[in-house]
């Protein structure tokens, strides 16, 4: 079972998630003219595919800021041997659990920074999850345009 | 590219109208096809065909300027490998590929604006409508499930579920989404 780390992860902490150029919508543009984050930046995993993963449900990974802090990196290292045009994006913990999410620490020998986001509430429909953290993240890097 | 397509109608087969892509192979690897029927149902001008009894005729269109495009995105996701979204993803099904194509075929029109088209992370096909806050998706699952999705960022108003279920909202905002501005 998924246990949301709150102490570990407080709504304070961010949370950055890669996002590949097929995701980014450059026909769309912010105030800044930073193009729109889509849905597909937000997919969770299958419960299928999480299954084979070790995980008890639909899951989506993140990375965690504090770990990333910890190790003495960047955020901008979850994008290192990717091509400029990928970006970054990032999500509030306390947004996210607004959203009925919860959150805990996944290290992994390539991404000990590695966590990954759960559904705590089974009642919300995964396209509009996927839709409403679309919504709430934000650019913590925007890529290059491909 | 496919480059044109072939209506055909038969005495026997009277109420069955197929497209033939004709080069719908093109650009593909040798074990992967796109190849096969696309069932048209949005193409009203192609209705009032003569037809004389027990006489069969063949005759050629070009295809709607999107199909190719959609064609040749949909070959660049077949190509995609394991990991695709930096994060495990398997790479994207031909049977979900194959069947979005003829999902998208059956609800576009011959003028109809392109949707994002992009793989899920279960390995399926998606197709994406965004204007003005208001979000609108299909997908196709390497199941073949096809379900659908809309969301109205202004007002909240949302719907997902099997696309054969989906609302008269969502037709409404298919039509207004794609719909070339």
């Amino acid at each position: 079972m998924y246990v949301d780390q709150i102490a570990a992860i407080p709504d304070d902490a961010l949370l950055y998630r890669r996002a590949i150029p097929r995701f980014i919508d450059w026909s769309v543009l912010d105030e800044t003219g930073a193009p729109r984050l889509t849905s597909g930046c937000f997919q969770y995993l299958s419960e299928e595919e999480a299954r084979k993963r070790g995980y008890s449900g639909p899951a989506m990974s993140i990375g965690l800021d504090r770990v990333l802090a910890d190790l003495g990196h960047s955020p901008m290292e979850m994008l290192e041997g990717f091509e400029p045009t990928y970006g970054l994006a990032v999500l509030r913990a306390g947004a996210v659990r607004e959203k009925h999410q919860g959150i805990f620490a996944r290290p992994t020998p390539q991404e000990p920074w590695h966590g990954v986001i759960f559904c705590s509430d089974d009642s919300i429909k995964r396209k509009t999850l996927h839709s409403m953290l679309a919504e709430i993240a934000k650019w913590y890097h925007v890529p290059a345009r491909q | 590219m496919p480059d044109s397509a072939t209506y055909k109608e038969t005495g026997s087969e009277l109420s069955r109208r197929e497209w033939r892509w004709s080069t719908h192979t093109a650009g593909l690897g040798a074990s992967e096809t796109l190849s096969g029927q696309v069932t048209v149902n949005a193409y009203p001008s192609m209705l009032n065909l003569a037809y004389s009894a027990g006489v069969s005729f063949v005759r050629t269109y070009w295809p709607p300027p999107w199909v190719a495009q959609a064609v040749g995105e949909l070959n660049e996701l077949l190509a995609l490998p394991s990991g695709w979204d930096t994060y495990g993803a398997p790479p994207v099904s031909y049977d979900a590929a194959d069947l979005g194509l003829r999902v998208l075929t059956s609800v576009m029109r011959p003028q109809s604006r392109m949707p994002r088209i992009g793989p899920t992370a279960e390995g399926g096909v998606s197709f994406e409508w965004y204007k003005n806050g208001v979000e609108l998706l299909m997908e196709v699952t390497p199941s073949r499930q096809v379900t659908a999705f809309f969301r109205d960022r202004h007002t909240k108003e949302a719907w997902e579920g099997d696309l054969n279920d989906a609302p008269a909202r969502f037709w409404h905002e298919l039509v207004v989404l794609s719909q070339v501005t």
